[in-house]
């Protein structure tokens, strides 16, 4: 058993001293001589055509310097996708959605800015609007975009093995609806940029981004400038939550600004047109039928899956597809399909969050094995353990599961939860569970390559820059990766300070999303520490006459393993002080390395049968929810959530659980309160005192179990679980609502009001 | 443009400001002590939150003019001489921040808090620091370090700030 | 941004009173402006002249009169009296409606009698007063008149004050002993929240524990707050018998009038409405039970 020095202990966050004091630096905490401020002057209709946009008014505002409309550049586009990227930075023709961007202004103040939003003029013909996608599909619903027939903004297709055989072979068929609504990030910094060309006419643009590098590429191609001329900053960043892994018309519109005005701009969203016109997670309407033996054997699995993408393209479509994986991946499924339609409607588009779709899918898979487990009368911790992966596994859909907690995950869980106990429960109140399985470690199929990069310098004083492509968008990685360099160098994590989300700076990485940075990251970091670790090592073997192998390092000092007495510090080694052994290493030469980690296994998937594995790791979960129904007014108080999480490695306790915390309370609110509440296409809850997240008064006790099942290539066995801990919650806690009182909801949130009228109709009955 | 006078952070301070400015925007416009957030500018997330005359409270909230003989204390004004406020540690050791950004705001209702009651239970201290709104913790650590920091303080018999 | 207006910080009285006779529009009084502001920031309201009462020392003051009834002055925030009020048995109803309000950040400087003219349907501080019989003194033109709070608030937003009158404090007469009291708000979340409906109950036992009297007050169940007068004599005559509170959640049931609004529906409304009537009067009789055994 390994035992380590630096990794595996509870750990603060490096920086939590600049965040507990005020000193550091978020975005709109960024002043520049002769900054100017940024608006965006807003669609107040859902549909329509523009004829006419008069900036007039608007440019004679005093201390406005510059009003753009799409008409001052040729039309920028974003999107997750590029090539299939359809919304306008600046809408030329027509608004699509409440808070369509229009035009922009830069003014001297926030206030002449805000005054000269509110004079644009725009002449626009509305056009009937649609929000509802199942009216969207229909013949002659109105059509958002020309060249998407039927508002359908993508279809999917896909099957592995054969399941009309399977469910033919089934005993018993299940089959349900499940829906979930949109939800908000609600990230506490609002999303911004501040955007500076220099006399060369390069640009150095800040953001509150989890992808400094990609955002570096997509600003290179829609502003028309080589990366070269372009470098992204990231400050600390308010939250992230997957609002910020994609592009964003406020970057670009940022840059443009200033590329017109030639003075830095800055450009941050309020609140309210947070809530109204950043993507939130995509409403899915999820049909699922499993096919079972008697004996509790699942034969075949197929969903059916209606997304609303809102206006425009982002990843509706990639999220949805990726529900076949997640239902062909937890549970050993012999045969799964997929088809699913994706479409347009007239409010704004949807983009990741937090769990990329799993969240919703695994909803609907866990809310339907206790329903199953109760028809078949088997226990629902017995149905999940009999069909539950194991190490080894290749699944239907080809990924292959090499490391795997997911039984002891579900008898660690069920044991910490006095599972065999559930009858005794107190009336009104029960526990019910969910499992779950994550893609770990990013994807070669969704980002082009799959991969991280570090450089590393060992200072004469023994300490260590560290910078990592991986930007830390408030999860904890700067801490977690350091956390690598020290254990591989043998110093204390204290003494490696950490650089990220420059790309000025720092080498490439693609950015905080797909639970990829301490697995890609780590390993990056990982290699190249121990790249160092061996120079550092080279020169030491020569002070301590001895040879490589036979060191090892710890606590700053690097020793002879057979004696640990004789040693040199880590000081020693690096620094230039050390004259006699000059003919051994030259004076003031520095230690540095570099590394670039690809990651060798995920595969792309089959462009036909999306078959592969397209992911190097997986992460697997139970949680147990325990909740008190209050039958007169429906209101759930969720007790307690257990939460048994294969983390692979637990590089830094602290900051898993804190994860664990945060992500569980992130799916409480997508469970029971959290929706986005449209009219007409008009958001009725724009704020954060009406969209019902969970408050310091609204918790549940949470304990996390961290199962360490040491995956064979993450970085000292560790996997990535920043999303994990969201995914099972909702399932969890409606199965445990319907052990409590015995009504079965299907669509979240789980309001009150929706459990009233399922209690009045199992009264009726 | 009226003159006021007000003391921040111990130090008195003179400053020419408009009737519609805010404590929040003055802190963090005029006298650049941007560890004061803005989440939402109407008093529904708490990130703004300064002690005001020793109550914690919004400073989106707070008028400009209002300020004149008045006291303010902020996230910049609790360390002493460099070493961290109990609270403050206890945010640090206790994971208490992930992004950071409620933080500012969370410490000073906490210290808020323990100043006007040296041994609240934890339903108290939930209580009041109910409006501070956290999206990345989940409040356990948050809540964890203030309880460390209340019985950190009631042992040093720590006098009230 | 706020949008510009000129801010009077008035010293005395006579100076609101000056100012406000005037009768000029877009004049508004404030003390926290915890409401109003958020108004002016989201382009509701653009008032020209904003007057500041909190510098005035006659209007910041809580006391105890001759009779023993409360005087809440007009700039006492809603922190205030929630911390002394749980010190004061006889009025640690009042505590249990404060704490409901927004945050503690908005609580120390959102104030009753702010809580009491801005008159939302689903003002919290509302339904307990008026259980409480509390009553408004409005100030205007030299004269004070006292007016019970549920008279008050005329509709949804609206009070009887005239654009030339100030209400200088609210007056709560003392309870007589041995009283309970109970406020139960329902919401989505359990803070932060605009009522969904509440409900504040006082009931008054003798030693032998009979209901001399009790009032249940409904809020966010209609324009205006709603006071169950028949609940009175039921209670006063029959006590808190299983068959009594029957009838007084039909009775709520049937006088609510509550609206449909993202928060919840007008019939998940009606259904709860009886629900919390019921158990803030139960509540409100352990309340009672309690008293009598100190």
């Amino acid at each position: 058993m390994t035992k380590f020095f630096e990794i595996g202990k509870p750990t603060p966050r490096l920086d939590a001293i600049e965040q507990v004091t005020g000193k550091a630096q978020y975005l709109p905490d960024l002043k520049f001589p002769n900054m100017l401020y940024g608006a965006i002057s807003r669609s107040k209709v859902a549909h329509g055509r523009i004829h006419n946009i008069d900036t007039h008014k608007a440019e004679r505002v005093p201390g406005v310097k510059a009003v753009i409309t799409s008409s001052d550049f040729s039309t920028a586009r974003v999107g997750f996708f590029m090539e299939m990227a359809n919304k306008e930075c600046l809408v030329s023709d027509r608004v699509r959605f409440i808070g369509d961007d229009i035009a922009a202004i830069a003014a001297e103040t926030q206030e002449s800015a805000e005054e000269a939003c509110s004079l644009i003029e725009v002449d626009l013909e509305p056009l009937p609007s649609v929000f509802d996608p199942e009216e969207a599909l229909k013949e002659n619903a109105p059509l958002i975009h020309e060249d998407s027939p039927g508002n359908i903004a993508g279809e999917i297709h896909k099957e592995f093995g054969d399941v009309a055989a399977g469910f033919a072979a089934s005993d018993q068929v299940f089959e349900s609806t499940y829906r979930t609504n949109a939800v908000a990030h609600c990230c506490l910094e609002t999303r911004g940029a501040l955007a500076i060309v220099d006399a060369h006419g390069r640009l150095t643009i800040w953001s509150s981004t989890q992808i400094p590098h990609v955002l570096r590429e997509i600003l290179s191609m829609t502003l028309n400038l080589p990366v070269g001329k372009i470098r992204v900053r990231k400050e600390y960043v308010g939250g992230g939550f997957g609002s910020r892994q994609s592009s964003d018309p406020n970057d670009i519109i940022c840059a443009l600004l200033a590329k017109k005005t030639k003075r830095p701009v800055r450009l941050i969203k309020s609140r309210f047109e947070e809530f109204t016109t950043d993507r939130a997670r995509y409403p899915m309407i999820m049909t699922l039928k499993t096919g079972m033996s008697v004996d509790g054997h699942i034969r075949a699995r197929q969903v059916n899956i209606l997304t609303d993408a809102g206006a425009y393209h982002d990843q509706g479509i990639m999220i949805t597809s990726h529900a076949l994986g997640r239902i062909s991946n937890c549970y050993r499924v012999p045969c799964a399909k997929l088809d699913a339609k994706v479409v347009f409607t007239n409010k704004v588009y949807g983009g990741a969050f937090r769990g990329y779709g799993n969240p919703q899918i695994t909803f609907a898979i866990e809310s339907q094995m206790d329903e199953i487990a109760e028809q078949l009368n088997i226990d629902p911790l017995d149905l999940r353990l009999k069909n539950a992966c194991h190490e080894g596994d290749l699944t239907v859909s080809g990924a292959r599961i090499t490391s795997c907690g997911l039984t002891e995950s579900l008898t660690r869980g069920a044991s910490a939860a006095n599972w065999k106990n559930k009858g005794l429960r107190k009336q009104k109140r029960g526990i019910g569970m969910a499992c779950f399985v994550h893609s770990g470690g990013g994807s070669a199929g969704a980002h082009g390559g799959n991969f991280s990069s570090a450089f590393i310098k060992v200072e004469y004083d023994g300490s260590v820059d560290l910078m990592t492509g991986v930007p830390d968008a408030g999860q904890g990685s700067s801490t977690a990766l350091a956390l690598i360099a020290a254990e591989v160098i043998g110093i204390p994590v204290a003494n490696v300070r950490v650089h990220s989300g420059d790309t000025g700076i720092v080498p490439v990485a693609l950015g905080a999303r797909g639970s990829r940075e301490t697995f890609l990251g780590g390993n990056a970091v990982k290699l190249a520490a121990e790249d160092a670790r061996h120079q550092l090592y080279t020169r030491a073997a020569a002070i301590l006459d001895t040879t490589v192998d036979k060191l090892a390092s710890a606590h700053g000092k690097i020793f002879i393993k057979s004696q640990p007495s004789k040693f040199i510090t880590v000081a020693q080694a690096a620094s230039k002080t050390m004259h006699e052994y000059a003919a051994a290493f030259p004076m003031g030469v520095p230690v540095i390395a570099s590394a670039c980690y690809t990651d060798p296994i995920s595969e792309m998937a089959d462009r036909t049968t999306g078959y592969g594995n397209l992911c190097p790791t997986y992460a697997f979960g139970t949680q147990v929810a325990e909740v008190e129904v209050d039958t007169d007014t429906g209101q759930v108080t969720v007790l307690h959530v257990i939460a048994a999480q294969d983390v692979g490695k637990a590089i830094n306790p602290m900051a898993i659980e804190g994860q664990l915390e945060g992500s569980i309370s992130q799916g409480i609110g997508f469970a029971l309160t959290e929706q986005i509440i449209w009219e007409n296409g008009v958001v009725r809850n724009p704020k954060l005192s009406a969209y019902n997240l969970p408050t310091p008064l609204d918790h549940s006790k949470v304990t996390s179990i961290l199962i360490e099942t040491n995956d064979p290539a993450g970085p000292f066995g560790a996997k990535g679980i920043g999303e994990a801990g969201l995914i099972p919650t909702a399932g969890a806690i409606a199965n445990a609502i319907y052990d409590a009182v015995g009504v079965r909801i299907r669509e979240l949130p789980i309001t009150a009001d929706k459990v009233l009228d399922a209690l009045e109709k199992n009264q009726q009955q | 443009m009226t003159n006021i006078q007000f003391e921040v952070n111990g130090e008195t301070v003179q400053l020419a400001v408009e009737p519609h400015w805010t404590l929040l925007d003055i802190l963090r416009n005029e006298l650049n002590l941007t560890g004061t957030k803005s989440g939402c500018e109407i008093g529904d997330c708490c990130a703004c939150t300064v002690i005001f005359e020793g109550r914690a409270c919004n400073s989106c909230l707070v008028l400009a003019g209002e300020l004149d003989g008045k006291t303010v204390l902020t996230i910049e004004g609790i360390s002493d001489d460099g070493k961290l406020h109990p609270v403050q540690s206890a945010f640090v050791n206790h994971g208490a921040s992930q992004c950071g950004f409620c933080t500012p705001g969370m410490i000073m209702a906490s210290i808020a808090l323990l100043n006007r009651d040296p041994n609240p239970s934890e339903d108290e201290i939930r209580l009041r620091l109910a409006g501070n709104i956290c999206r990345c913790t989940g409040y356990t650590k948050i809540v964890e370090a203030v309880l460390v920091a209340r019985n950190a303080m009631l042992t040093q018999g720590r006098a009230v700030k | 941004m706020l949008p510009r207006f000129q801010c009077i910080h008035a010293k005395t009285i006579d100076e609101v009173i000056r100012v406000i006779s005037t009768k000029a529009p877009g004049i508004e009084i404030f003390a926290g402006g915890t409401d109003l502001f958020v108004e002016m920031k989201q382009g509701e309201s653009q008032p020209r002249v904003l007057v500041d009462i909190k510098s005035i020392p006659e209007l910041s003051q809580l006391s105890i009169d001759s009779n023993g009834g409360l005087n809440l002055g007009a700039a006492v925030t809603i922190a205030e009296l929630e911390y002394w009020a749980a010190k004061h048995k006889d009025w640690s109803g009042l505590s249990i409606s404060a704490r409901n309000i927004g945050s503690e950040q908005v609580r120390n400087r959102a104030t009753i009698v702010g809580n009491v003219c801005r008159a939302s349907p689903a003002a919290d501080m509302v339904p307990m007063l008026i259980a409480m019989g509390a009553q408004v003194e409005i100030f205007g033109s030299g004269n004070s008149t006292l007016l019970p709070v549920e008279d008050f608030i005329v509709g949804p937003g609206q009070t009887a004050l005239k654009s030339d009158e100030l209400v200088k404090s609210l007056r709560i007469p003392k309870p007589s002993s041995i009283t309970g009291t109970a406020f139960i708000k329902y919401g989505q979340r359990r803070a932060m929240d605009v009522s969904i409906v509440s409900a504040a109950a006082t009931i008054t036992i003798n030693n032998t524990d009979e209901i001399k009297s009790a009032r249940i007050v409904l809020g966010a169940a209609a324009p205006t707050p709603i006071r169950i007068v028949e609940a009175e004599t039921i209670l006063s005559s029959e006590g808190l018998t299983e068959q009594a509170l029957e009838q007084i959640a039909k009775l709520a049931s049937a006088k609510a009038r509550p609206i449909t609004d993202f928060r919840g529906t007008k019939n998940y409304r009606l259904k709860i409405i009886g629900i919390l009537a019921q158990r803030a009067l139960k509540q409100a009789w352990q309340n009672a039970k309690q008293k009598k055994e100190i």
